[in-house]
């Protein structure tokens, strides 16, 4: 909320600078975000009479004015506004002055007449938005700095006003908030209309249908308006309150608004059909054409206000075009009510109609502002449009005793066991009485009625709050708990998190941190690991189809990046994201799985002097995968890699699944050439993903250490010839399938194609590491174990040895 | 045979004198020493000698032997020290070519700024706790006393997801509701974790971000004690002269509620702000976080009595402490993750 301070001015006496003010307040939970300083306008932009208009000799659109602008002798301005006329008090500025945009005034020649000065409308002084015109004045004395003209040098404060807080949407809750913090007294006059006329409720008939919703309503009757334009002090404090003035009649009830934050409509009465207004339920499908020309479905949960022929009005929302106040419109019936918050919200979100009623209605008015705020509107409107106030306020008011505030039992112990500090009873009582609260002793226990505009304080620790809040938080001391000595925890999960981290930043890696939202495009083709089983989940209200559904995999998110970083030059791209995948089960719960996703693409880094490193390949991202998995204790004597084509992203023919005792951790492999082609991505670029719960579930959770071996390791090589769709790892199984204690480690040297090994097949060379524990293997010894392993193979597989 | 050894002795000292590499000195040792060289040679011919002869000539050739291996090893002690001289300014390295290394890996800075903060509160004995993303109405909003159509939901503009009564969580505060119900005071407990809110991503807003939220339940913990704890992380986190403050503010799940500032730290700070300071915009404070003591509502709504125990909670952006930490204005640096930017963590 924007706050003039000339008119908060009018409720309390700011003794301090806006600065100060702003920090007292923001101590106070009001939070100032803006101070502005408007409308300091340059001393040679003054008010001026004109004296006399006459056309231009050389131009139909110009005239030529006389002004007086308190210059000594009149002076002589050419202006193109339209409008202009003898007696009238105008902003002129004159020759050297410099206006809000930057421009000096200066004496020029127009068409052959010298003009020593520029009538300047509201908005080249910045003071409003028309700029069709010249600014006009009330009676004000020629030669006046305009800069001296009351309200016009202000400065504003935006307040950001907590969803709590109702009661500070209006210039006097503002006020009554400086008053109970710093002390000074609060002003509040009550303005009332005189009446004249016929009693209103001879006119106007009011029934209350739905009273839970609206527990009061009062209604007051204008007769014999002549609806004009507001004048310019009330159209710049609404236009610094950041409202556009309409006309004198809806100005009015906005100012009032504003000022006292109870929303007020105005009907054209004589639309009324009947002079009966009807406060009830909609009916669901009742129609009705809001002032903004559209036609509204209405349904049975939305308020309206309606006559005997069907709604008028919206409750708290909207009014009704059919009953709008026009430029003809002689009798006015004003109404000023309190709306349940609930219902008045869920019409205005359902109709997607904020407005600055609706937001005070939703937050609760003061239903004792009601007849208040009316009061002070009819007397305002008869001030700017004329008219006859009927005696009396039309007012049904079912609900009314359900709106007073309860009283809150505060017990001046508890609020010091929740606080930390000491606060005496009678602190505490004065402290609550000057927000408005009634207090009364009653024994040990504080009996609080709080105000009628504070129905957000309800229980005794809303109490607590004001009481801790007036006294400042500064003031309750900051201090350490006395709490029972325990150690904290990481969680086992984060833990891991932060394991995968290090071991992948190890390895050269680089971590994203992806949006776990995406578009069902890429979702569908990128299941990721953890995502093959799960549905995706649908975003219901996405602000874009790029973020409409939640990903499946992190790896739909890496592969954007990816993306973008080949786009931004990147020729090596080696990252990973510890994040989730998320969807439905097939039994339709939601899951969200934790995965470790990685991307490798491009060619490595220049090792040293060399023009570009080896593009990434299978192996680079196997190493990856090992290496993760060795840090969590799993190592290839627990592992196997199978060939797999389950993965719909993966090429089929260059992809694996990790497996442990049958159950699968992950992924790797090479990005489907499909995708490739769709995504546009050049260059090679390999995945993988490993589910992190189950690489943790499977790691051993203490490390056994087995002793230094004692003598010395005999190695054997081993070359088979093989046919190429063998698999190299199957030779590795196998002998570690003999489970001899005996041999050691067995390891693949060299895999061999070309002459003189057939084409079609390959020579593969292994290592062989045999030891015993207890003394050192004999050659013979050894020649018996390899030649058990050489037998194992061949009768195996299909393959041939070499000598 | 005398004048033999005697010539054999003389020519051999004059070529190894004239040795220029120890192969050349090898070549001639084997030439005058080896099995068949010249030596030997003339041995051979020992037995045609009178016996009484052969001793004499014997120790004649013995001596010229250790005459020509002491000067061959003189010879060559003097060659392998020059070699190795040479050695020493040959085979120069150039140590400006580049290393040979392998690329270097980096941690995310909101990772690295989320373990720093949860290292701090678990020095405080906080255990660490997470749940899911993908909340429900109650966690999320009702048992946090969110009432339905209250304008506070308004601040936290949520992405809902398909099927019943599935959102993405706001805020980390339902992992609160969770632990609460899962386990009695005392609790000390530390929740991280990734949010969501209805934003588009622009320097300031994310649809994602990154947030960590503690609380404190047992029967004396004060509104003094949460200001203490946050005070203490605070000053751990910025420095031991950071200026805290705390200002009431609303909360739907707290009461009292609380703001927390920190003095801003890109300019004079709270004592003397810069009025042109990006950072702060001349406030001299930079908001941090909310907090406050637990509301009666929520102890209620995990079975805890109110009038036995009581407790703080306060949360905290991640995002936010990164930014300020590396002195960052743009929000999406973070969630582009172009890699010349996360190259520049160094861990």
């Amino acid at each position: 909320m924007r706050v003039p301070l000339t008119w908060l001015g009018e409720f309390v006496t700011v003794g301090t600078s806006p600065s100060t003010l702003a920090e007292r307040l923001t101590m106070a939970g009001l939070e100032i975000e803006s101070i502005e300083e408007v409308g300091r306008l340059d001393r040679r932009v003054r008010t001026g009479r004109i004296l006399a208009v006459e056309p231009h000799p050389n131009s139909d659109g110009l005239r030529v004015c006389r002004v007086d602008a308190g210059e000594g002798a009149p002076i002589q301005v050419v202006s193109g506004a339209p409008g202009l006329a003898a007696d009238q008090i105008v902003a002129v500025a004159l020759p050297g002055a410099r206006l809000p945009d930057g421009r000096e005034v200066s004496s020029v020649d127009l068409r052959g007449v010298a003009s020593a000065g520029v009538l300047c409308s509201e908005a080249e002084l910045a003071l409003g938005e028309d700029a069709t015109r010249v600014l006009a004045l009330a009676e004000e004395t020629p030669g006046t700095p305009l800069v001296e003209v009351p309200g016009v040098a202000d400065t504003v404060i935006g307040v950001e006003v907590t969803p709590n807080r109702g009661d500070w949407l209006s210039i006097l809750g503002v006020a009554r908030e400086i008053a109970a913090v710093t002390g000074v007294r609060l002003r509040h006059p009550r303005p009332r209309p005189r009446e004249a006329g016929g009693a209103a409720a001879q006119d106007v008939r009011l029934r209350i249908e739905a009273a839970t919703l609206c527990p009061r309503y009062c209604a007051r009757l204008v007769r014999a308006v002549r609806p004009a334009e507001s004048p310019f002090w009330l159209r710049l404090r609404l236009q610094r309150a950041g409202m556009r003035p309409i006309d004198a009649v809806v100005d009015a009830t906005n100012y009032i608004m504003l000022e006292r934050g109870q929303p007020l409509h105005a009907f054209d009465f004589e639309r009324i059909a009947g002079g009966e207004i009807i406060v009830r339920r909609a009916r669901a499908g009742e129609r009705m054409r809001s002032l903004d020309g559209v036609d509204r479905v209405l349904e049975g949960d939305d308020l309206v206000i309606a006559d005997q022929r069907g709604p008028v009005a919206i409750a708290g929302v909207m009014g009704g075009e059919d009953s709008a106040v026009t430029a003809g419109t002689r009798v006015l019936l004003l109404e000023s009510a309190f709306f349940a918050p609930g219902t008045v919200r869920r019409t205005s979100r359902r109709l997607g109609l904020p407005s600055q009623a609706a937001y005070r209605f939703e937050r609760r008015v003061d239903p004792a502002m009601v007849p208040e705020a009316l009061d002070a509107v009819a007397a305002l409107i008869v001030r700017l449009a004329g008219g006859r106030v009927a005696p009396g306020i039309v007012e049904a008011a079912p609900g009314l005793d359900a709106l007073a505030p309860a009283p809150v039992r505060l017990r001046p112990r508890r609020a010091v066991a929740l606080l930390g500090t000491q606060i005496s009873r009678g602190e505490m009582a004065r402290r609550l009485r000057a927000l408005g609260a009634q207090c009364r002793a009653d024994g040990d226990v504080l009996t609080i009625t709080p105000p009628s505009w504070r129905g957000d304080l309800k229980l005794e620790e809303d109490l607590v709050e004001e009481v801790a809040r007036v006294g400042g938080y500064d003031a309750v001391p900051t201090a350490l708990p006395e709490a029972v000595v325990t150690s904290g925890e990481e969680s086992p999960e984060r833990s891991w998190q932060r394991r995968a981290r290090r071991l992948l930043v190890a390895e050269g890696l680089t971590e994203m941190v992806t949006l776990s939202l995406t578009d069902a495009e890429s979702n569908r083709v990128m299941p990721g690991f953890v995502g093959r089983a799960l549905m995706p989940i649908d975003v219901r209200n996405p602000l874009s189809s790029e973020t409409g559904q939640l990903r499946r995999s992190p790896l739909s998110g890496l592969l954007r990046a990816l993306r973008m970083n080949v786009d931004r030059g990147a020729g090596f791209v080696g990252a990973f994201e510890i994040g989730k995948g998320y969807g439905l089960e097939g039994g339709g719960s939601a899951r969200e799985p934790r995965a470790v996703s990685i991307v490798l693409h491009g060619a490595w880094p220049p090792r040293g002097v060399e023009q570009t490193g080896p593009a990434v390949d299978f192996a680079d991202l196997k190493g990856v995968v090992l290496a993760l998995l060795a840090g969590f204790g799993l190592d290839e004597t627990v592992l196997r890699f199978r060939p797999t084509s389950e993965a719909a992203f993966l090429h089929p023919a260059q992809a694996a699944s990790v497996e442990i005792d049958g159950t699968p951790l992950g992924v790797l492999g090479a990005l489907h050439p499909e995708i490739v082609h769709a995504r546009d991505i050049a260059g090679e670029t390999l995945l993988a993903e490993l589910d992190l719960c189950e690489v943790a579930r499977y790691g051993p959770r203490r490390v056994t250490v087995r002793p230094l071996p004692r003598f010395p390791p005999v190695t054997r090589d081993l070359a088979v010839i093989v046919e190429e769709t063998f698999h190299a790892g199957d030779i590795v199984e196998e002998i570690r399938a003999l489970a001899n204690p005996q041999i050691e480690t067995v390891r693949l040297f060299d895999c061999y194609r070309g002459a003189p090994i057939p084409s079609g097949k390959k020579s593969l060379a292994y290592s062989v590491a045999y030891r015993a524990a207890d003394r050192s293997l004999t050659d013979d010894e050894v020649n018996a174990l390899h030649a058990t392993v050489r037998e194992r193979l061949q009768g195996r597989f299909s393959l041939e040895f070499r000598s | 045979m005398r004048a033999e050894l005697a010539g054999l002795r003389e020519s051999a000292l004059a070529e190894i004198a004239a040795c220029h590499s120890e192969g050349e000195l090898e070549a001639v040792r084997v030439r005058y020493l080896g099995k068949k060289g010249s030596l030997n040679a003339i041995l051979r011919g020992l037995g045609a000698q009178p016996p009484a002869e052969r001793p004499a000539m014997g120790a004649l050739a013995n001596e010229v032997k250790e005459a020509l291996v002491a000067q061959l090893d003189a010879r060559g002690g003097a060659l392998a020290a020059a070699r190795l001289a040479r050695g020493l300014t040959e085979n120069r390295v150039d140590v400006t070519l580049p290393g040979r290394t392998r690329p270097r890996g980096h941690v995310h800075p909101l990772r690295a700024v989320e373990e720093e903060v949860v290292d701090v509160f678990v020095s405080m004995g906080f255990r660490v706790a997470e749940g899911p993303e993908i909340e429900d109405d109650f966690h999320n909003f009702g048992a946090l006393n969110f009432p339905p159509d209250h304008p506070a939901r308004d601040t936290q503009d949520t992405l809902f997801l398909a099927g019943d009564d599935r959102l993405l969580r706001t805020h980390t505060s339902p992992v609160q509701i969770r632990e609460m119900r899962r386990s009695k005071p005392p609790l000390r407990v530390v929740v991280p974790g990734t949010v969501y809110r209805r934003d588009e991503l622009d320097p300031t807003h994310s649809p994602m971000f990154q947030q960590i939220e503690g609380f404190m339940v047992d029967e004396h913990v004060t509104f003094a004690n949460l200001k203490g704890v946050v005070v203490h992380f605070l000053r751990r986190l910025f420095g031991p002269a950071t200026g805290v403050r705390f200002q009431p503010t609303f909360f739907p799940f707290t009461e009292p509620s609380a703001q927390f500032d920190i003095s801003c730290n890109a300019c004079g700070g709270s004592d003397a702000p810069d009025p042109a300071c990006r950072v702060c915009r001349g406030r001299g404070w930079l908001e941090i976080g909310g907090s406050g003591m637990i509301h009666p509502n929520v102890l209620r709504a995990v079975g805890y009595d109110p009038e036995v125990v009581q407790g703080f909670a306060f949360g905290l952006g991640i995002d936010r402490i990164a930014l300020l930490r590396y002195g960052l204005d743009d929000l999406r640096l973070f969630y582009d993750n172009d890699l010349r930017f996360l190259g520049q963590f160094p861990f």
